[in-house]
């Protein structure tokens, strides 16, 4: 043992030993949430339809409220024009990632890109 | 590489090790099931210095005294503690042992190996198949930085141990 410690084997700290501590913090900034593909517009509890992000297009919606135009450009979407009163919905501005929503509570609408987990957390 | 146990020794770094996994509880925590893993120096530090059965009994004891004074004995945790003690210990042997890492290196790569074996068991027992958690890069990156703070005290501790034969 002595003998190992001469040949230098117990150093506390070599070269690779940095390269890993920087390859364990690499994922974290590699981490972004996955594009979502297709969005899904419940209205009052209700599915009322999907719709692909691929296509720029304006949806329609009838709310609560009255009518809500949903904009999908570029494969991301937002609230374009909410006959609400405080435009919550419209200032949550564009979402593009899996499981993020926009809520409109007074319409009764949530757009909803949709995702691969059915829940966020799971807890004991 | 002797490979007499010495019970004196494991006796006491047994009892290093459940006093500071228990002080660890004390610590804050920044995300929820995060562990310290202060402990893991005295399991390394033995590791090195007397190989990978000493290691492995100290591991087990620190596992089942640590957690039966946190009151977390026969619960979930035991699994994990135990699952992520054991997934640490092969990891830093094979780490160590091919000499191209130091004990900080392997310290990293032991708090990483631990932190991996507890989101594939929480996936296995809450959905029923093993998957990696969208968290797991938050616990590498921790993992990373205990893992040096561990590292450090297991050095200190093998510079200090000598005395202790």
């Amino acid at each position: 043992m002595q003998k190992m410690r001469r040949k230098g084997r117990l150093r506390p700290l070599k070269p690779p030993d940095i390269f890993l501590f920087f390859l364990f913090l690499l994922p974290l900034f590699l981490m972004h949430g996955e594009k979502g593909e297709v969005i899904e517009i419940w209205v009052d509890g209700k599915h009322v339809l999907d719709c692909s992000l691929k296509k720029d297009t304006i949806l329609v919606v009838e709310g609560k409220l009255g009518t809500s135009r949903v904009e999908i450009r570029e494969g991301k979407v937002r609230m374009l024009e909410s006959p609400c009163p405080l435009k919550l919905c419209m200032r949550r501005g564009w979402i593009e990632k899996r499981g993020e929503e926009i809520i409109c509570v007074p319409q009764r609408i949530v757009v909803r890109i949709k995702g691969r987990d059915e829940y966020d957390a799971v807890t004991h | 590489m002797p490979s007499r146990i010495k019970p004196g020794k494991l006796a006491i770094f047994t009892a290093f090790a459940v006093s500071l996994y228990v002080l660890e509880t004390f610590f804050p925590k920044p995300i929820p099931w995060f562990r310290w893993g202060f402990s893991n120096a005295f399991v390394l530090a033995l590791l090195i210095e007397e190989g990978i059965l000493s290691a492995f009994l100290v591991s087990i004891g620190k596992t089942l005294i640590g957690c039966l004074f946190t009151g977390t004995l026969f619960t979930p945790s035991l699994l994990f503690s135990f699952t992520g003690g054991m997934a640490s210990l092969l990891v830093m042997t094979g780490l160590y042992f091919s000499g191209i890492f130091g004990i900080i290196g392997t310290s990293m790569g032991g708090a990483g190996a631990h932190s991996l074996a507890q989101v594939l068991l929480s996936s296995l027992l809450f959905t029923g198949r093993p998957s990696f958690s969208y968290l797991y890069p938050v616990f590498l990156a921790f993992s990373s930085i205990t893992g040096t703070i561990t590292g450090v005290i297991a050095w200190k501790i093998t510079e200090r141990s000598k005395r202790w034969h």
